[in-house]
């Protein structure tokens, strides 16, 4: 069981070039968002804690998405 | 919140206490917050950053532990060092997508440990500065 869990740290999972490979962000955003409100908060009070990280995790996806969406338009009317 | 879990090392000298913490903190993630008496803060820290580390490698495999993510992956822990060198000992290999994904990961794991050393070595300097102002 031990080998075979640490095997699967030698070789890389298969992750296709897909758009759904970008829902691979979350997770991420989800630790930024928590170590960023861990530092940043004066008093942890866990129903406080939860929405202000939900906030930040809200706000960082929401920003990326238009940022995309900026990007694809430029590329459409630039690039075509 | 604080709690007493860091009290006999405050007692140490300011400049040593202060390299204690963003030592303890780079070792293990959340560490420095742990000597400085903030237990929530340093179990967040440490699940967090740990996996996302951790799901990067899994991701990408430890083959992604590599030069020049290699210095914003160290910022995780030294563990990161024999994690390369054993990659490098077997000749691992990681490409494409996993690999890309896998360096991300780790290397925003690193960059948010660094912060949280920061905030832990700062945060040790204003109770420094209390206590002897109390004095």
């Amino acid at each position: 069981m031990m080998t075979y869990i640490l095997a699967s740290f030698t070789s890389p999972v298969y992750i296709g070039s897909t758009a759904g490979t970008l829902l691979w962000s979350l997770p991420l955003i989800a630790v930024i968002s928590i170590v960023y409100k861990a530092i940043k908060l004066d008093e942890i009070q866990p129903a406080d804690f939860v929405k202000q990280v939900f906030l930040l995790f809200g706000s960082i996806a929401v920003f990326m998405i238009f940022t995309a969406i900026v990007i694809f338009a430029v590329m459409k009317v630039f690039i075509g | 919140m604080k709690d007493r879990s860091g009290e006999q090392l405050k007692k140490l000298p300011a400049v040593a206490y202060l390299v204690l913490v963003g030592v303890a903190g780079w070792w293990i993630p959340g560490a420095g917050h742990w000597i400085i008496g903030r237990p929530k803060r340093a179990a967040m820290i440490f699940f967090s950053i740990v996996s996302a580390f951790v799901l990067g490698i899994w991701l990408g495999s430890i083959a992604v532990i590599e030069t020049p993510w290699f210095w914003a992956q160290i910022l995780n822990s030294p563990v990161v060092a024999y994690l390369a060198h054993v990659s490098k000992v077997f000749g691992l290999v990681s490409y494409g997508k996993p690999r890309e994904i896998g360096e991300i990961y780790t290397g925003i794991a690193g960059m948010l440990n660094l912060l949280c050393i920061v905030n832990a070595v700062y945060l040790a300097h204003c109770d420094t500065i209390d206590k002897e102002q109390n004095k």
